[in-house]
């Protein structure tokens, strides 16, 4: 009988979370070390090299999300299933919700497109990491 | 749903690591299984019952509620 479970999910080969991290690593320490040594520059270069350091951290994070574990199985597939729907439906009534509540709160501040996907991916991160 | 994974791998003194090696699974899925946490597929269960030479049903056991 084939692996039902395997056929549906088309994940990155295990050297992949070490990838991610390392973007992840990378991205972070480029920030930090631009926002402290480098003044010089345009608000056009800022928000390029805003924009690609939040770019590498999504890569990097999708890539330690989305690369499989040693051992590959129903379980794990299970698990990654059920993380992946936490994260859609955190998604979901993050959009129709937070409109609402800024205008009650008064405070006009929404998550943009790149924050709620990097939170969808800690968020599914953080419940793959607890339910294994 | 309970188990006699745990009775079963004693019997052939084998540790959750070899049985997930033999399977083909992680060890943390047999702990779950043992544990009752996580309930099989058909066919993980299948492949269980095989390692043991024995059926499903004596491994796997309904309870009263279900």
């Amino acid at each position: 009988m084939k692996k039902a479970f395997n056929s549906i999910t088309d994940l990155l080969p295990n050297y992949f979370k070490t990838v991610g991290v390392a973007l992840i690593i990378i991205s972070i320490c480029a920030s930090v070390i631009a926002k402290l040594y480098v003044t010089d520059l345009t608000i056009y270069q800022k928000v390029i090299f805003k924009n690609v350091g939040i770019g590498l951290i999504i890569l990097g994070l999708f890539f330690v999300a989305w690369a499989k574990n040693k051992v590959e199985d129903e379980m794990s597939f299970q698990i990654r299933l059920q993380s992946a729907s936490n994260a859609f439906s955190f998604a979901i009534f993050y959009t129709i919700l937070m409109p609402f509540s800024s205008l009650v709160l008064n405070d006009g501040e929404l998550l943009s497109g790149q924050e709620l996907v990097m939170s969808m991916l800690v968020l599914h991160l953080i419940t793959t990491f607890f339910q294994s | 749903m309970t188990n006699s994974i745990k009775v079963e791998r004693a019997k052939l003194n084998i540790t959750q690591q070899e049985l997930a090696d033999i399977i083909g699974v992680s060890r943390q899925t047999i702990n779950s299984i043992e544990t009752e946490r996580y309930i099989p597929s058909t066919l993980l269960a299948l492949k269980i019952a095989a390692v043991f030479k024995t059926t499903v049903n004596e491994i796997f056991v309904l309870e009263n509620e279900e």
